[in-house]
C-alpha cells in the first residue's frame, strides 16, 4: 500500500464519519455525558457492567447480521436464549452429567435454527413469520417443561466455569468468549467463501445462484449459526452469577422479546439494513456497545427508567435512516 | 373427470377464506360437542371480548399487508391512545374531547410510520419496531407507569366499548364488526382499497398507470395505528383501566396472525377484511375452549405458533397454484 492510500486510511474524519467510527464516537459522546452527571460511571465495577451488557446481546446481533445481510431476520432468538439453560437443567436432574446435557442442549438450538431454515427455504416462508411463529412453539415450550417455575442451574465444574461461570485471568469467561467469537464472525463475513455466500445472496439471489452459489445451504447454515449462537449464550447468561459466588438461574422467560429486539436494534444502529447484500459483524459490536451504555449511563444517573424504551426507538429509526441515506448515496456514486 | 375433482379443490382452496372457515367450524362444533360449558352466553362473551380488539386492528393490519407492509407497533398505540384519553380526562376534559385527541395522536404515530417508510425508504419492519419502543417509552412516561381507572357507566361510556348489550354481547365486538363491514366495503368497491391492491401485487406498474403509491401506503398507515388507536380506547373503557403495558408485542404479533391465517398473502398484493375477522375468531374460541378444556395459556401460544406456521405455508402454497391458474388461464386465451 502506498502512503497516500494509508494516510487516507488514518485520516481522523474518514474514521469518525465511517459507520462504525460514528457510533463509537456517539458512544463516546455518551460515557462523557453519564460521567459528568454521576462520577461512578467511571468505574471498574461500572465497566464490568458495561461488559456483561455487551455480552447479553452483541454476538446474538451478530448473528443477527449474518441472517439480515441475506434480507433474512430471526425473532426466535430470545426463546432459544431460554431454552438451552432449562435443557440443561433438565438434563443434569434426570442424571445426566454435564458433559452430556451441555452438547444435548445446544443440539436443541440447532435443530430450532435448522427448522427455522427449512422452513424458510422449502416452504418459502418469509423469515419473518416463519421465525414469528417458532418464537412461538419454542417459548411456550419452554413454559410448558418448567411449569412456569425458574429453576437453580446445576453446578458441574469445569463446564459452568467454561460455560459463563467462572473468570479466566482475572476476566469473565464469557467476555474472552464474546471477543473471540466477534473475531471468529468478522473474519467468516469478510474473508471466508461462507461470508461471501451469504453477501451475494442478499444481493442478488438469483445472480448468486447462477455462478454456483448455494443459496439454500448458505440460508440454512446461517439461520443455525444464529440460533446456536443465541443458545450458547443463553447457557453464559444462566451460569452469570456463579462468577461472583451466587447460584445462577434457568428462567424460562430469560432474553425473551427485549433480546429479539435489541439485537435487531444492535445490528440496525451498527450499519447492517434488511435489505440485503452489505452489513457488518463489527458494527453489531459497536451498535451493542451504544445501546448498553445508554441503558447503563441512564441507570446509573438515576433518570427516568423508561427513557431507555423512547430512546432505543429513537435510535433505531434514526440508524435505519441513516443506513438508507448512505446506502443512496453509494449507489449514485457520491 | 379427475380434472374437475381437481379443479373443484382448487378453486376451494382459492377461495381466501375458505380453509380458515372450515377450521374455525370444525373447532366450535367439537368444542361444543365435547364440552357443555362451551355452548353458553358466557363462554360466547370471553371469545367476543378476545377477538373484538384483533377484528378491529387486524382489519388495518390486513390492508397494510395487502400493500406490502406491516405495523409491528400497533400493540404500543393500542395502550398510548387509552393513556392520553384518561390523562387528559383527568385534567377536566370532557371525555369525547379526549378520545378524539388521543385517536388523533394515534393518526400522527401512523403518519409518522408511513412518512419514514415510504419517504425515506426504512422497511417497515425496522421503522413500526423503532416507532413501539418510542411509542411505549411514551406511555409509561403519560401514565407514569401506574393504572389509570376510566370513568363508567353512561351511555356514552357504555357505546364506547364499556358494556354490553343483552348483557353477553359486548359494545366492542359490535364496533369491531361495523369496522369489518366499513372497511371490507372500502376494500372491495373504492379507489383506495383497489389502488392498496395494486400497489402490493405490482408498485411499478402501478406508478405507471398512475396510482398515487405513495399516498396509499402513508393512507394505510395512519388506518392501522387510528384504528389500533380507537381499539385501545374501547378496550379501556371495557375493563375499566388504562396501563401503559397493554397489548404490548404480544397483540402486534397476534394481529398480523389473524390477517394471514385469514387469508391475506404476506407478500402483498391480496387480501381479505372477511378473512381476518373469521381468523379472529378462531383465537378466540381457540383461547376460549382451551381454558374450558383445562390447559393452560402455555398450550394456547403453543398452538398459536403452530398455525401461524402452518397457515403461512398453505398460505405459500395457494398463492403459488393461483398463479399457476393464472398463467394456465393466460395461456389458454
Amino acid at each position: 500500500m502506498n502512503s497516500a492510500g494509508l494516510r487516507e486510511r488514518l485520516n481522523a474524519r474518514r474514521i469518525v464519519t465511517s459507520r462504525e467510527g460514528s457510533v463509537m464516537f456517539m458512544s463516546v459522546l455518551l460515557s462523557i455525558v453519564f460521567t459528568s452527571l454521576n462520577v461512578n460511571f467511571m468505574t471498574e465495577r461500572n465497566f464490568v457492567t458495561i461488559g456483561e451488557l455487551i455480552t447479553g446481546n452483541s454476538v446474538v446481533a451478530a448473528g443477527q447480521v449474518m441472517l439480515m445481510v441475506m434480507g433474512d431476520i430471526d425473532l426466535s432468538v430470545g426463546a432459544v436464549y431460554a431454552l438451552t439453560p432449562y435443557l440443561v437443567y433438565l438434563t443434569y436432574t434426570a442424571g445426566m452429567p454435564m458433559q452430556i446435557g451441555i452438547p444435548l442442549s445446544i443440539l436443541a438450538a440447532v435443530a430450532v435454527g435448522s427448522a427455522n431454515g427449512l422452513i424458510t427455504v422449502v416452504l418459502r416462508v418469509p423469515a419473518l413469520i416463519a421465525t414469528l411463529g417458532m418464537n412461538f412453539v419454542v417459548t411456550a415450550t419452554n413454559l410448558i417443561i418448567s411449569n412456569d417455575y425458574q429453576q437453580d442451574m446445576p453446578y458441574q465444574q469445569p463446564y459452568t466455569a467454561i460455560f459463563g461461570g467462572g473468570k479466566f485471568l482475572g476476566i469473565e469467561i464469557s467476555f474472552i468468549w464474546t471477543a473471540f467469537a466477534f473475531v471468529i464472525l468478522a473474519a467468516m463475513l469478510a474473508r471466508m467463501r461462507h461470508g461471501l455466500w451469504s453477501l451475494s445472496t442478499g444481493g442478488n439471489p438469483a445472480g448468486a445462484k447462477e455462478v454456483g452459489v448455494n443459496v439454500n445451504l448458505t440460508k440454512v447454515r446461517n439461520f443455525i449459526l444464529c440460533s446456536t449462537l443465541a443458545g450458547i449464550w443463553g447457557l453464559f447468561a444462566a451460569n452469570h452469577n456463579f462468577v461472583f459466588g451466587g447460584i445462577g438461574a434457568a428462567n424460562p422467560l430469560q432474553g425473551g422479546d427485549t433480546l429479539v429486539l435489541e439485537s435487531i436494534a444492535s445490528a440496525a444502529i451498527g450499519g447492517t439494513s434488511l435489505f440485503g447484500g452489505s452489513g457488518t459483524v463489527i458494527g453489531a459490536f459497536f451498535g451493542s456497545l451504544l445501546i448498553s451504555v445508554l441503558q447503563d449511563g441512564l441507570f446509573i444517573t438515576g433518570a427516568n427508567a423508561y427513557s431507555y424504551d423512547t430512546l432505543l426507538g429513537i435510535a433505531i429509526i434514526l440508524s435505519m435512516v441513516l443506513n438508507m441515506q448512505s446506502r443512496r448515496r453509494s449507489r449514485l456514486g457520491g | 373427470m379427475g380434472g374437475r375433482e381437481t379443479g373443484f379443490l382448487r378453486r376451494f382452496l382459492s377461495l381466501r377464506e375458505g380453509s380458515i372457515l372450515v377450521v374455525t367450524a370444525a373447532i366450535t362444533v367439537l368444542f361444543a360437542i365435547f364440552y357443555v360449558d362451551f355452548d353458553s352466553p358466557a363462554s360466547f362473551f370471553v371469545i367476543a371480548t378476545t377477538a373484538a380488539p384483533l377484528i378491529t386492528i387486524g382489519t388495518g393490519q390486513t390492508f397494510l399487508l395487502t400493500v406490502g407492509e406491516l405495523d409491528l407497533s400497533v400493540g404500543s398505540v393500542f395502550a398510548l391512545a387509552p393513556c392520553i384519553t384518561l390523562v387528559l380526562y383527568g385534567d377536566g376534559i370532557p371525555l369525547p374531547v379526549c378520545m378524539i385527541m388521543a385517536i388523533l395522536c394515534a393518526t400522527v404515530v401512523g403518519f409518522t410510520n408511513g412518512l419514514i417508510s415510504v419517504k425515506l425508504r426504512v422497511p417497515s419492519l425496522l421503522t413500526t419496531l423503532g416507532m413501539f419502543f418510542l411509542v411505549t417509552g411514551a406511555s409509561l412516561e403519560i401514565s407514569n407507569f401506574e393504572t389509570i381507572t376510566s370513568p363508567h357507566g353512561t351511555s356514552f361510556e357504555i357505546a364506547m366499548g364499556g358494556g354490553t348489550v343483552g348483557g353477553y354481547f359486548p359494545t366492542t365486538l359490535i364496533w369491531a364488526i361495523t369496522i369489518t363491514a366499513v372497511f371490507a366495503l372500502i376494500f372491495s368497491y373504492t379507489t383506495h382499497g383497489l389502488w392498496t391492491t395494486a400497489t402490493g401485487s405490482n408498485i411499478n406498474a402501478s406508478l405507471e398507470v398512475g396510482v398515487n403509491t405513495t399516498r396509499t401506503k402513508i393512507l394505510n398507515f395512519m388506518m392501522t395505528a387510528t384504528l389500533a388507536g380507537f381499539a385501545g380506547v374501547l378496550e379501556t373503557m371495557r375493563t375499566e383501566t388504562a396501563y401503559a403495558l397493554q397489548g404490548g408485542f404480544p397483540l402486534t404479533l397476534q394481529t398480523i396472525i389473524v390477517a394471514v391465517i385469514g387469508g391475506t398473502a404476506l407478500v402483498g398484493g391480496s387480501g381479505t377484511v372477511i378473512g381476518t375477522m373469521i381468523g379472529a375468531l378462531f383465537l378466540g374460541v381457540l383461547d376460549d375452549g382451551f381454558a374450558i378444556v383445562g390447559l393452560n395459556y402455555n398450550y394456547y401460544l403453543l398452538t398459536l405458533g403452530l398455525v401461524l406456521l402452518a397457515a403461512v405455508a398453505i398460505n405459500v402454497r395457494v398463492q403459488t397454484i393461483r398463479r399457476l391458474a393464472r398463467i394456465s388461464r393466460e395461456g389458454a386465451k
